[in-house]
């Protein structure tokens, strides 16, 4: 019963119907929106978000998902600068928690959950960006991987304010990402990057302080944004 | 009249007959498919989520072993799918799947022979292909390779035949997701390839290797593993993930 109630939601929290104009779309999305919250009690949203396209929302079992004031998600690749591969996505698992904040621009974003999300107030995504926060199986002995890993040393993602996260970059388990960070696109980012740090590769590595003497103040004030994103390989 | 129906055919691929009951309509698909493509064989037990696509250009060999499983719907899997899984071979291509492979929105596509051992777990949206085109001087870049099925040694890996040489994957590898798997790579049994890889080199048994080129990042020893049976210090090898029934 609970599982065939699952499927019902999981198909429900995603049905889209609608003529695929952008002004459709987007009210269709809000809507959208508005059914999730009915379907999943833990499913809160802030005021006045802007959904443009499918929001793909899969909860198992009793998790939470807060997303803050003025949130806005892309899911529609004709609604993006660049394109999206996905819709935006957000799957938590039984007692996972995804908490995103105020002013967060999601564009494609794939938020996978077993622990804890944290995207911090004004972070910008720019499209398909994907965030795991668990390995999913357990990796030795190699007959068992089916199973699912143990989330007892798991610390979660979090992601602090005004971070800027470059398209088709990756973040997985454990990682911190401090307040005015800028990750370069098409980065893996396995480890902690601290706060004002432009980091890019894979994995990613910091490539220098934006703050610092020849960091040319926050990225996104100054000149400096989208060069240090072309320097950093995007 | 060749093309034509091979054109039919291509077309017939994307096919869905009826409503999206992710259920039914991937298996009329294969079903229809393998009376579409005599060197499609399938295995007793697979599963099916969405439509997978599957296409063979001439005279080519699939082979799906049992209990394998093809999702290849969005809804299906909990990261972001870009694409249902899409199996391709190109003349004298092979592609076997050992049984209880799980594939989420894989693309395989095959000139030489990859072949993909029982109970490895593919992550969504990773890429295995031993495509390539002869770049020797003299030749036509371009020129559809030859079979290398002519060859004494088929898709032997680093045996460029033809501009395709073939994949060879172990049993129990897991791979993590947006992978890129490129040709005459083998991969050892047991092994991690951490996620967003780029895997051009081989791949010894029990090894995990993250990056863009891979490296080996640690060896999972078995007793080592047993006796803390802690996580890597390196980059973790994220997310197989392949999407359960059951979470």
């Amino acid at each position: 019963m609970a599982g065939l109630l699952r499927r019902v939601r999981t198909y429900l929290g995603q049905l889209y119907v609608g003529l695929r104009l952008d002004k459709w779309t987007a009210l269709v999305g809000r809507g959208s929106v508005w059914a999730n919250r009915l379907l999943y009690p833990g499913f809160h949203v802030g005021r006045a978000p802007r959904v443009y396209g499918r929001l793909g929302l899969t909860m198992y079992g009793d998790g939470e998902i807060v997303l803050g004031d003025e949130v806005q998600a892309i899911s529609d690749w004709r609604r993006s600068d660049l394109s999206v591969y996905s819709r935006c996505r957000m799957t938590t698992y039984p007692g996972a928690r995804i908490r995103i904040g105020d002013r967060v621009f999601l564009t494609g974003t794939i938020l996978t959950c077993r622990k804890v999300i944290e995207i911090g107030d004004g972070t910008r995504f720019a499209p398909n960006v994907t965030i795991v926060d668990s390995d999913f199986h357990v990796m030795w002995p190699p007959e068992q991987r089916y199973q699912l890993a143990p989330l007892e040393a798991e610390k979660g993602v979090h992601i602090g304010r005004n971070v800027w996260i470059g398209m088709n970059s990756v973040i997985l388990k454990n990682v911190t990402i401090g307040d005015g960070a800028v990750i370069g696109a098409g980065s893996v980012v396995t480890r902690d990057i601290p706060a004002n740090a432009l980091a890019a590769g894979n994995p990613a590595r910091v490539i220098r302080q934006l703050d610092g003497p020849s960091g040319g103040g926050r990225a996104g004030e100054t000149g400096g944004g989208p060069a240090a994103a072309r320097e950093a390989g995007g | 009249m060749r093309r034509m129906l091979g054109q039919l055919r291509a077309w017939t691929e994307g096919l869905r007959l009826g409503p999206r009951l992710h259920k039914w309509s991937g298996r009329i698909a294969v079903l229809g498919q393998r009376m579409l493509y005599p060197g499609l064989r399938i295995g007793r037990g697979v599963s099916i989520r969405g439509a997978p696509c599957i296409v063979m250009h001439g005279e080519g060999e699939i082979r799906i072993g049992d209990r394998v499983r093809l999702i290849s719907d969005e809804r299906r899997s909990s990261l972001g799918m870009y694409t249902p899984c899409k199996l391709t071979t190109w003349p004298g291509g092979r592609i076997v799947l050992g049984d209880h492979v799980a594939l989420g929105g894989t693309i395989v596509a095959a000139q030489g022979s990859i072949e993909i051992g029982s109970r490895t777990m593919i992550a969504v949206n990773t890429i295995i292909t031993d495509a390539d085109r002869d770049l020797a001087a003299g030749k036509d870049p371009w020129a559809r390779p030859a079979s290398p099925a002519a060859s004494a040694v088929p898709g032997a890996p680093g045996e460029p035949v033809g501009g395709a040489a073939g994949i060879r994957i172990g049993r129990h590898v897991w791979i993590g997701l947006n992978v890129l798997i490129l040709r005459g790579v083998t991969i050892g049994d047991n092994s991690i390839i951490g996620a967003y890889s780029v895997v051009t080199t081989d791949v010894p048994a029990n090894a995990v290797v993250a990056g863009n080129p891979a490296r080996v990042v640690r060896i999972l020893e078995p007793p080592a593993a047993d006796a803390d049976g802690s996580r890597p210090a390196g980059p973790p090898d994220a997310t197989a993930a392949v999407p359960e029934d059951t979470p």
